[in-house]
């Protein structure tokens, strides 16, 4: 997705305005000027500074001024879905893993992806559980990273 | 001159068989994701960092390091076969690469960018060697004034040298800078944009930052584009000897390789400029200085020579103000101080005071990964037509899930995942409305040390901003910043007027 300059300066100029605004509440070290809000203050004032630059020069280019385009790939709804499932396959990750565990969790993304991407439904289920296995023993096993535990991984 | 002791030292930590294990699998690993296409060197060490946690910290360094080497040299197989360059570094010569192959001459393309790839990346790591001690022994009288102008020094020709638009490259910078405010204020322990979240008070973790801007980008956008794209080409078949005649050819251009290898290593050098700006320009220069410039772009080995020293010579090059002063030369080295810091090691001059061991263990890593380079390119070239059909359909969601998991593991918790979706997604954001991400990993890197030598520096000096400049480097280096700054914002008032006239006359 692509936003014109004008656009995208706009936004920096809030985002900088915002952060100054909270950054010049932090407390200063006691009897000096300065002290935690002195950098991110002035970090906040240069975004704005680049925003608001970005808006004049967006404001002379030929493209629109308030023109965003979409990628033609992301309009079909084959690129669409694409980028809701690699979305939706992280958001999993977060909120489930927890619950029914990683090694279903993986699988299931896995399996969803391949099936997406058009490949064979056999190669598509050994894929999903082989990756599901290897990354399981790398980092659970070989690494001892404590991934979500679930029903299937308590049989180990 | 170092002792005996120290390198003896530093050989034992080297030649550990769990180090030279490291290096052989990292660089399989940097080998393959080099040669695929749309797999870059940089998500090649993001994708190595979540296991090199867990390592000591010369096996991590030893894995960022052969990673990074070879996946630069693989981009240049799949540039030459499918004239699809792997890697950044390898776009400025692909044309060449792929026309040679295309005359029948593949073997001579490929067997060339891997001698002086060798050659270049040797050149870089002399200089590293020789350099950085002494850099680091003058550094060593470096106080807070000098680093707070170092640091500024660095961000900003990140900002102007090493980009088209410096605006939106100054933005990227910023945004990179204001990511590393979130948590704990270092110097008074104040809570800084935490929102009252309990995990944003450590602040933003730097590996699923990392594996957000370099990996996770790049999963969507092939994600996007996967069913719609167009199958690879036939690749060519990689049969013969590779390195048949290029004893000939390299002492044809034994000018090139030097001037491209000094010319690699002192752009690598420079903050925010790597590896394909050294490529870049060096086949430029080259094409100005050649007798045959026409003849670039259709299958000439010269700017393949020279490109091809000069971008691994950039490897070596970006280590030297990472090793002495702690500033990384590219978004590669940014990871590995990334790296360091999580090790308890602080890069920097005293380094080389207190562990010069692990110094000259870097160096020595170096060299072992050059050489272990040409073996295992000569095998992934050999093995490129099976490495180029592995699907990207299936390699896609694999490489999402290791991301998914490299990020948990640095936090053990879903706190790593938000994090690495969230700024993956901006990320991905940014570098489609042209904003360059390399800035962003070397703000967040800098941005903990620019702030804590400013408030000491500040503190020193009463607020007095005079006082920045007392000390004879500082005020050199400050003096060169306000240069710098000086020539963009003259020029950038010159070309407004400039235009102001020009629509007026209109």
């Amino acid at each position: 997705m692509q936003l014109s300059d004008s656009l995208m300066g706009a936004l920096f100029l809030a985002i900088g305005l915002v952060m100054f605004a909270m950054a010049i509440q932090f407390p200063a070290f006691p009897g000096q000027p300065y002290g935690a809000s002195l950098f991110p203050s002035i970090l906040g004032l240069g975004l704005a500074l680049s925003g608001l630059l970005m808006v004049f020069s967006g404001f002379k280019s030929a493209e629109g001024r308030f023109a965003v385009t979409i990628d033609p790939t992301l309009k079909t709804a084959s690129g669409l879905v694409s980028a809701a499932l690699v979305v939706a396959a992280v958001l999993a990750h977060i909120f489930l893993a927890g619950l029914i565990g990683f090694i279903p969790v993986t699988i299931l993304t896995l399996l969803a992806l391949f099936v997406w991407f058009r490949v064979p439904l056999v190669q598509s289920i050994a894929f999903a559980i082989a990756g599901a296995a290897l990354c399981w023993i790398l980092f659970a096993v070989a690494l001892e990273v404590p991934l979500p535990r679930g029903p299937i991984e308590s049989l180990f | 001159m170092v002792s005996p002791d120290i390198l003896w030292q530093a050989l034992q930590l080297v030649l550990d068989p769990e180090v030279l294990l490291v290096v052989l699998c990292a660089g399989a690993f940097g080998m393959f994701v080099g040669a695929m296409p749309g797999l870059t060197a940089t998500m090649a060490t993001a994708l190595l960092v979540p296991v090199t946690f867990f390592l000591d910290p010369i096996p991590a360094i030893a894995a960022i390091v052969t990673a990074s080497g070879m996946a630069i040299f693989a981009g240049d197989i799949p540039g030459a076969l499918l004239r699809m360059p792997g890697t950044p570094a390898s776009a400025a010569y692909v044309e060449d690469a792929h026309k040679l192959a295309l005359a029948g001459k593949l073997n001579l393309s490929l067997g060339t960018s891997l001698l002086v790839s060798a050659i270049g990346g040797l050149f870089g790591v002399l200089v590293l060697i020789l350099a950085a001690p002494v850099l680091a022994e003058f550094a060593l009288k470096f106080t807070s004034f000098e680093y707070f102008w170092l640091a500024v020094l660095g961000l900003s020709s990140a900002v102007f040298i090493a980009s088209d638009n410096a605006l939106k490259a100054g933005i990227s910078l910023l945004i990179g800078l204001s990511l590393a405010t979130v948590g704990l204020d270092p110097t008074s322990g104040t809570p800084r944009f935490t929102f009252g979240s309990v995990d944003l008070l450590a602040g933003i973790e730097f590996v699923p930052a990392m594996i957000g801007l370099f990996a996770i980008g790049e999963v969507l956008r092939g994600a996007i584009r996967m069913n719609t794209a167009a199958p690879l080409p036939q690749v060519p078949p990689t049969k013969g000897p590779l390195f048949a005649g290029l004893g000939a050819l390299i002492m044809r251009y034994p000018k090139n390789i030097l001037r491209s290898s000094t010319l690699g290593t002192m752009i690598g050098a420079l903050p925010g400029a790597g590896a394909d700006i050294a490529a870049w320009m060096s086949y430029a220069f080259s094409k100005r200085m050649s007798k045959t410039p026409e003849q670039y772009g259709k299958g000439h080995p010269e700017g393949l020579v020279d490109a091809s020293a000069a971008n691994n010579a950039a490897v070596g090059g970006s280590w030297i103000p990472a090793l002495v002063f702690g500033i990384p030369g590219d978004s590669v080295t940014a990871i590995a101080i990334g790296v360091l810091y999580m090790k308890g090691i602080n890069p920097g001059p005293t380094v080389f005071l207190q562990t010069p061991e692990i110094i000259y263990a870097v160096f020595m890593l170096f060299i072992l990964a050059i050489i272990v380079m040409v073996p295992l390119g000569w095998g992934t070239v050999k093995l490129a037509r099976r490495v180029l059909t592995i699907p990207r359909r299936i390699l896609m969601p694999l490489i999402l899930t290791f991301c998914i998991v490299g990020s948990f593991a640095l936090t053990n918790s879903p706190y790593g995942i938000v994090l690495m979706l969230c700024i993956g997604l901006a990320g991905w954001f940014l570098e489609e409305n042209g904003f360059p991400l390399a800035p962003i990993i070397l703000g967040l890197v800098l941005g903990g040390m620019v702030e804590r030598n400013f408030l000491t520096s500040m503190i020193k000096s009463d607020g007095d901003l005079l006082g920045f400049f007392e000390r004879p480097i500082a005020a050199v280096l400050g003096v060169l910043v306000i240069l710098l700054w000086g020539t963009v914002i003259v020029r950038f008032v010159m070309r407004m007027t400039a235009s102001r006239t020009q629509q007026a006359e209109s």
